[in-house]
């Protein structure tokens, strides 16, 4: 029956018969196979070492991508507005002419006992006035009055370059301490120590208790040529001529847990200080909302093309070093054509060959995954310090990362590794 | 004495045949009638070249599946060519393809002209490549393997790679291969062609200590020296694909 005896055992089939051999030879012969994996890969160490390259470049652009993507993904937000995108902003609605109200401390104390502390982070109450003269010995600038309660820290989101912080105490007193801006400093001091000297702003003192550092967000740089004061001290000292009452803030900060309480807090706080100030419903609302959510879903929107881009290119590398790996296999295979049937000659079945280059494929996939990672890692600092593009690892992506190499790997030798399995020995060795 | 007679012979063949080409009509090795090989035989196939030795060798040494026909080696009987791997399957038969495997993993050493080895790997992983097939424990191949390197005089160069070894020696190793093989058949195609003088007495030696342990030796040569009646148990002659028995004096390993 000449036509029957060509045909090719199924893959199942050689497995079936892999498997049907005893548990103890079945070990051996695997460990064989594995021992023989690793010895034609430590016979052939640059070949072994540009695969590893080659699938490690295409690890290493697809990891660095997600580490950039989810590095700007938090970093947008934080650099456009901070916590100020999940906050609720209120300030007076001039637009209503003379039903605009201005808002109270009291109002601030009503708002935060309604939502209550498992809708609240933070709170700010703001009385920022006109810009006034400051001096320090002969050095004069005008500099921006911040009155504030609360914590200043969510839009203030700066380090300190000297001194420190206000304290609680300073929050709730009039003395005269305060916080300057990291221009503001520079006017004033030029360059030396700022913190621990006393400035006269308004024609008062008032002792400089620390200096913020530039800040990189919108928000933050707010206050880069300001001077942060406790609310009484800016209200009694600082501003005098002001039109506020002394309770009355320019601005109120409630920052909620979540930019989705957004919404329903817009809408009770307006409920809330209509009633607080008598204002009807059937009215235009005496206060404005400010919502920080339109500019950031347009950086979101901006974000999303940012990743889409990354993303294509990290697909087309990714998809570029798999078809380099799965060629320079496929030719690593076709030379070793005749070691393969010398090898079946010898007694190794289809699925001994094809478990010794899977076993080969997963190593290299499995280094090329590692390496991939670790260029990636060694890559980062310079893209945040020379590209300013922030980078996050996370663990899990690092963790998948490693895997994609090692099933790419795996995936693209697959073929070659079959090709080499069905070998015919009796051919393979004649060339 | 009756030469099938199943206590006797260790291989049997009967009307192995193989084609060539997509028509598949004619033949192109025939091995008439029904053969058998007892232990401790050396048999010399001869012919023109292109004659059909190389291919018998093959079918013999399990590289190729004969088209028609079949081998049995001591109680392993190859499946029959004409079942279909679906029939094998669902008879719980060995498929042929597994038998050929499992044949040349348990029974056959080959020896090559060109050596037959992997250049990548060292004399030591050489020698040690149809052991590790094989199924034999560590220890033992070790034994075997350090044995044979010592016979062939190459010991000291266990962990050479082959590209650091002269074209003699790699013979050598090819030879050391077959002795630690311990195996029940051993093929040899044209093993003296390219070999010195000192190299081709070794190889006769070899292939004489094979005989004597007891294995059935197969040569494909053309080597004048290895068919004298002194050497060969049988000489078979090829013309065109059919083989034919042509008993010489029986040589000394099989009296």
């Amino acid at each position: 029956m000449p036509g029957g005896n060509h045909s090719r055992p199924s893959l199942f089939h050689w497995f079936l018969a892999y498997i049907r051999e005893a548990p103890h030879k079945l070990r051996q012969r695997l460990g064989e196979n594995i021992i023989l994996a690793q010895l034609a890969i430590r016979s052939r160490p640059i070949r072994a070492a540009l695969m590893v390259l080659t699938l490690g470049a295409g690890v290493c652009v697809v990891s660095l991508s997600t580490a950039i993507i989810s590095g700007f993904s938090g970093e947008i937000e934080r650099l456009a507005f901070g916590a100020y995108a999940r906050s609720l902003v209120i300030t007076p609605n001039y637009l209503a002419g003379d039903r605009a109200r201005i808002s109270r401390l009291t109002d601030l104390d009503r708002l935060l006992e309604v939502f209550g502390e498992d809708q609240v982070e933070g709170y700010a109450a703001w009385r920022i006035g006109r810009q006034v003269p400051a001096a320090f010995q002969d050095q004069r600038a005008d500099l921006t009055v911040f009155g504030v309660r609360g914590d200043y820290r969510f839009e203030a989101d700066m380090d300190m370059a000297q001194g420190r912080h206000l304290t609680p105490e300073d929050m709730e007193s009039a003395r005269r301490v305060c916080l300057l801006g990291s221009d503001a400093a520079a006017s004033l001091f030029a360059g030396g120590r700022a913190a621990g000297q006393t400035i006269r702003v308004n024609g008062l003192s008032c002792y400089v208790q620390g200096v913020f550092e530039p800040g990189d967000t919108v928000i933050a740089s707010r206050f880069a040529d300001g001077v942060i004061a406790p609310f009484d001290t800016a209200a009694r000292y600082f501003m005098p001529s002001d039109h506020l009452a002394p309770n009355e803030a320019s601005r109120l900060t409630i920052v909620l847990r979540s930019r989705d309480m957004l919404y329903d807090a817009r809408h009770a706080a307006d409920r809330i200080l209509r009633r607080q100030h008598g204002v009807p419903q059937s009215q235009a609302s005496p206060f404005m909302f400010a919502d920080p959510n339109a500019p950031t879903a347009a950086m979101e929107q901006q974000r999303d093309l940012l990743t889409r881009l990354l993303a294509a290119i990290a697909g087309v590398a990714m998809l570029a070093s798999l078809m380099a790996f799965a060629g320079a296999s496929w030719t690593l295979t076709e030379m070793r054509r005749r070691n393969i049937a010398i090898q079946a000659i010898h007694g190794a079945s289809y699925m001994d060959i094809l478990i010794q280059f899977a076993t080969e494929n997963l190593i290299l996939g499995l280094l090329g995954g590692i390496s991939g990672i670790a260029a990636a890692m060694l890559l980062a600092p310079f893209s945040i310090d020379w590209l300013g593009w922030p980078a996050v690892f996370d663990p899990l992506v690092l963790g998948g990362s490693v895997l994609l190499g090692t099933l790419s790997g795996v995936l693209a030798g697959a073929i070659s590794a079959h090709r080499a399995a069905v070998t015919r020995p009796g051919i393979a060795i004649a060339g | 004495m009756d030469q099938n007679a199943p206590a006797d012979w260790m291989l049997r063949v009967e009307n192995l045949s193989h084609f060539y080409g997509r028509q598949r009509q004619t033949p192109s090795v025939v091995f008439k009638a029904e053969q058998a090989f007892r232990p401790g035989e050396i048999t010399v196939l001869v012919g023109e070249s292109g004659s059909g030795k190389s291919t018998l060798l093959k079918m013999l040494g399990g590289l190729d599946c004969p088209e028609h026909g079949r081998m049995q080696v001591m109680w392993d009987i190859s499946p029959d060519p004409s079942k279909s791997r679906h029939q094998a399957v669902q008879k719980d038969l060995p498929h042929r393809h597994d038998w050929l495997a499992h044949y040349r993993r348990h029974r056959v050493a080959y020896l090559f002209q060109d050596g037959g080895l992997i250049d990548d790997f060292s004399v030591l992983q050489n020698v040690l490549l149809p052991l590790r097939y094989a199924e034999i424990a560590r220890k033992e191949r070790d034994r075997r393997c350090r044995t044979a390197l010592e016979r062939v005089g190459l010991k000291s160069k266990i962990l050479k790679r082959l590209s650091q070894l002269s074209g003699g020696e790699r013979h050598r190793v090819a030879m050391a291969r077959t002795i630690a093989r311990q195996a029940a058949i051993v093929i040899c195609d044209e093993p003296t062609a390219a070999l010195d003088a000192e190299n081709a007495l070794l190889m006769r030696d070899i292939l004489r200590d094979e005989a004597g342990r007891g294995a059935c030796v197969f040569i494909a040569t053309h080597d004048q020296r290895l068919m004298t009646g002194d050497f060969a148990t049988r000489i078979i002659e090829i013309h065109h694909g059919i083989a034919a028995l042509n008993a010489t004096g029986l040589g000394p390993s099989a009296s």
